[in-house]
């Protein structure tokens, strides 16, 4: 299986994931729901009036993914400027790649005549442009990144990418990258720092160092982070 | 294998990161109604009021707050992002953008290639079989007027017999340099073949011509009579429609959005975007109202300036970026009567059911039962079974357009209602055309003395004592549609419902046996916006709602 294949079945499969498996019990006041006396094992019990659970609050807002212009400008803001300035964009034959002039028709953006409705749901179209969008976004940030000073990086201002950096240099850098691309703010052992930890080990141990690229083994490791977090559920999902 | 062994983990760690975030703070257990932290309330706010996610600066400004602080959203909603968002809101309720062809043949410029460079001619067939003869299908020929000089008593470009088509003999006279109405530059000309260059204004046709008197030959009926017309000063009567089309349409839209960002930005009342009888300009659509708009063929959209559109003000084709507001009058009625809107929805059923569809949030449906005691057969679609179900409501709904022409953004105000024969109504424009009153008005039989046949303009043709709503509703225009729907509060109302499904991402729930039921804090949000009438204390009312500040 390609890469790129294997990218999209990925994404299309962590955001199945995303959805939360529990439903929410029926707030019927008609009909109550009575918990049952007699437990699995068959052994009577008596259970809580209310099973701990307290009043349910009403619905809350829905989830949806981004529509293709906030995406476009939530990638580019993300990936901030390049060292000459610009914004950092998707590029496709020297076009924004989430233009109309390129994909954006494609991705569904509406142009209130031929198509007048935007869906605002994944499919698999959406994935893979998004994974083309990402490794295309995250190649530029590294190769940007590698031209500046440790402070003004985008993708690794906690961790040097020379070899150097510290366990503690990398978690700090890789809960910046949470917040920076998800607006998390995790701890250091939080479950998402430790697996994208595992990315970052990939990413840095795929390549030889030193390999006489553009960019570091390090460096591949924070592209690699930087795919990730763009092709989570999290950062399409407002 | 070192690629595909990569692949794996950040397969491996995406699926793992995902729930892991969801599930944060709960153990292992994803639950639902849980409030988000604040740096994803920002987040999500920053998404829907400014189209775009905040940076880490931003985040961190809101670090260890509980919630979010007021003053953030008033920054939000001042923003110009908000207003950007305002306009791909209102879009998305109107769909206003026309795509429609605004030149035919008669008025648009094509070119023959001479030497290497464009020499501009109109390709209608009955205007180049009067300038130069034969079947209509010949152009000038390449060289320089000057060279073949003017007739002295006509002024018309010299000719030279060029041969014979199927017709009978064409001539051909040679091109001149112009500079045209479209460049910046007044250095700039371009050639162009010197009959289609004339840049008289007028023609006169002479006693005994049962249009006799003076015409301007800017205008549709121009084209088949008038030799000396052609495309007038700068070539300001005729249009390339590669260069020009779409910066117009670009400006029928933008026009619809700037009356978009003046209601929603606070400075006027959200419910002006209905009422209001403002309008803005730009170089491209003063140009296109004053020169092209009255050209086009019967065939196509009849978008002719008229003078309850209010001033079209002085501006340069090149002042693209120059807007000017003016005022319209009646019947005019806010956004729904600008082009964009009856050029998108170009029959007054059509405009009459997204109107209430974006401002009632009614949508037609036809019944699911059998019809029964009404008419099997027949034009009028407010008796014939099933149709009736809908169009008892739509025709009187309607019947509040019928003063702009369908297939068109024209205003028929001024138009008369009705003439006694059809050659009176052919009458009714200069030179008198049988086609121009067969475009707006209809043959109606007398109710008494069938025999009779009066003309009378389409949207009133069954504005009888059988449908009298009809006429009433025509009369008062698009303006009393609106005033009704902003006294009963309906306007209001469903406006919060379609924030609330924009913002929320879901439908609000209306159904109040339920336990989640909405309607009561909907309603009360709209009673508020009914009084301020400003749709960004409406957004920030709705995302103050503790549902807004909820996981799923």
């Amino acid at each position: 299986m390609s890469a790129s294949r294997l990218g999209s079945l990925c994404a299309l499969a962590a955001l199945a994931a995303a959805a939360c498996t529990k439903e929410a019990p029926s707030a019927d006041p008609q009909a109550p729901w009575e918990a049952p006396a007699v437990a699995a094992n068959g052994e009577t019990e008596n259970a809580p009036a209310d099973l701990g659970g307290g009043a349910l609050p009403g619905p809350a807002r829905g989830v949806r993914r981004l529509r293709i212009d906030t995406l476009q400008a939530a990638m580019s803001k993300v990936a901030g400027n390049d060292v000459y300035g610009a914004p950092i964009i998707w590029r496709v034959n020297n076009r924004d790649g989430f233009s109309d002039l390129a994909f954006g028709k494609a991705l569904g953006r509406p142009d209130y005549q031929t198509s007048t409705e935007e869906s605002t749901v994944s499919n698999a179209l959406y994935l893979k442009f998004v994974g083309d969008a990402a490794r295309d976004i995250c190649m530029q940030m590294a190769k940007n990144d590698m031209k500046r000073s440790d402070a003004s990086r985008a993708l690794f201002p906690k961790a040097p990418v020379d070899g150097t950096a510290t366990d503690a240099q990398v978690n700090e850098n890789l809960q910046y990258l949470v917040l920076r691309f998800l607006g998390l703010r995790v701890l250091a052992d939080d479950s998402m720092v430790t697996n994208l930890r595992a990315v970052y080990d990939a990413g840095v141990s795929s390549v030889s160092s030193p390999n006489g690229g553009e960019i570091t083994a390090a460096a591949e490791g924070w592209r690699g982070v930087c795919v990730t977090l763009f092709e989570s559920p999290l950062f399409h999902n407002d | 294998m070192k690629s595909k062994r990569r692949w794996q983990a950040l397969c491996f760690a995406l699926l793992a990161a995902a729930p892991s975030a969801a599930l944060a703070e709960d153990g292992e257990q994803c639950f639902l109604h849980r409030e988000l932290p604040v740096e994803r309330q920002l987040r999500r706010l920053s998404i829907d009021l400014r189209g775009t996610v905040p940076d880490v600066a931003e985040y961190d400004a809101v670090a260890g707050l509980s919630a979010l602080p007021d003053a953030l959203l008033d920054e939000y909603l001042a923003s110009d992002a908000f207003r950007v968002q305002m306009r791909r809101y209102h879009e998305s309720l109107l769909w206003t953008n026309p795509n429609i062809a605004l030149a035919d043949v008669n008025f648009s410029l094509s070119t023959v290639n001479y030497d290497g460079s464009p020499v501009y001619f109109v390709p209608g067939a009955g205007k180049s079989a009067l300038y130069r003869g034969g079947d209509g299908t010949h152009t000038c020929q390449n060289k320089p007027q000057d060279a073949l000089g003017y007739d002295p008593v006509t002024g018309f470009p010299m000719t030279e017999p060029m041969g014979s088509d199927g017709v009978g003999p064409w001539f051909a006279e040679g091109w001149v340099e112009v500079h045209p109405y479209w460049e910046a530059d007044p250095a700039k000309k371009v050639k162009v073949c010197a009959f289609d260059a004339q840049a008289t204004e007028t023609y006169t046709l002479p006693p005994g011509d049962p249009d006799a008197g003076t015409h301007s030959c800017d205008h549709l009926m121009a084209t088949g009579k008038a030799k000396t017309c052609g495309c007038g000063p700068e070539l300001s009567y005729c249009m390339p429609a590669g260069i020009v089309q779409p910066l117009v349409l670009a400006a029928l839209r933008e026009q619809v959005l700037r009356l978009v960002d003046e209601h929603t930005d606070g400075t006027q009342p959200y419910s002006g975007l209905l009422t209001t009888k403002r309008v803005h300009y730009n170089g491209p659509l003063a140009h296109y109202f004053r020169y092209h708009a009255q050209r086009q063929t019967l065939s196509r959209t009849q978008n002719e300036h008229q003078p309850s559109d209010g001033p079209l003000p002085e501006l340069a084709f090149t002042d693209v970026d120059t807007w000017v507001g003016v005022d319209r009058e009646a019947p005019h009625a806010g956004l729904i009567t600008l082009p964009a809107f009856l050029l998108r929805f170009q029959t007054n059923r059509g405009r009459a059911n997204r109107y209430r569809i974006a401002f009632l949030g009614q949508y037609f449906q036809p019944p699911s039962t059998k019809d029964t005691n009404c008419e099997k057969e027949g034009d009028d679609l407010t008796r014939r079974c099933v149709c009736r179900s809908c169009h008892v409501t739509l025709e009187p709904l309607a019947a509040h357009f019928g003063q702009f022409t369908e297939a068109g953004s024209m205003s028929l105000h001024d138009f008369a209602r009705e003439y006694p024969t059809r050659k009176a109504c052919a009458k009714g424009t200069a030179p008198q055309n049988a086609g121009w009153c067969d475009r707006y008005y209809v043959p109606v039989s007398d109710q008494t003395d069938p025999d009779l046949r009066t003309y009378r303009l389409k949207a009133l043709q069954y504005a009888d004592d059988e449908h009298p709503e009809l006429e009433p509703n025509f009369e008062a225009g698009p303006a009393d549609l609106v005033k009704a729907d902003l006294e009963s509060g309906r306007f209001h109302e469903v406006a919060i419902e379609h924030l609330f499904s924009y913002l929320m991402k879901r439908e609000p729930n209306l159904d109040p046996t339920t336990s989640d039921y909405e309607g009561d804090a909907l309603a009360k949000i709209a009673a508020n916006f009914r009084v301020h009438d400003d749709i960004r204390q409406a957004v920030r009312d709705l995302v103050e709602l503790p549902a807004y500040r909820r996981m799923p």
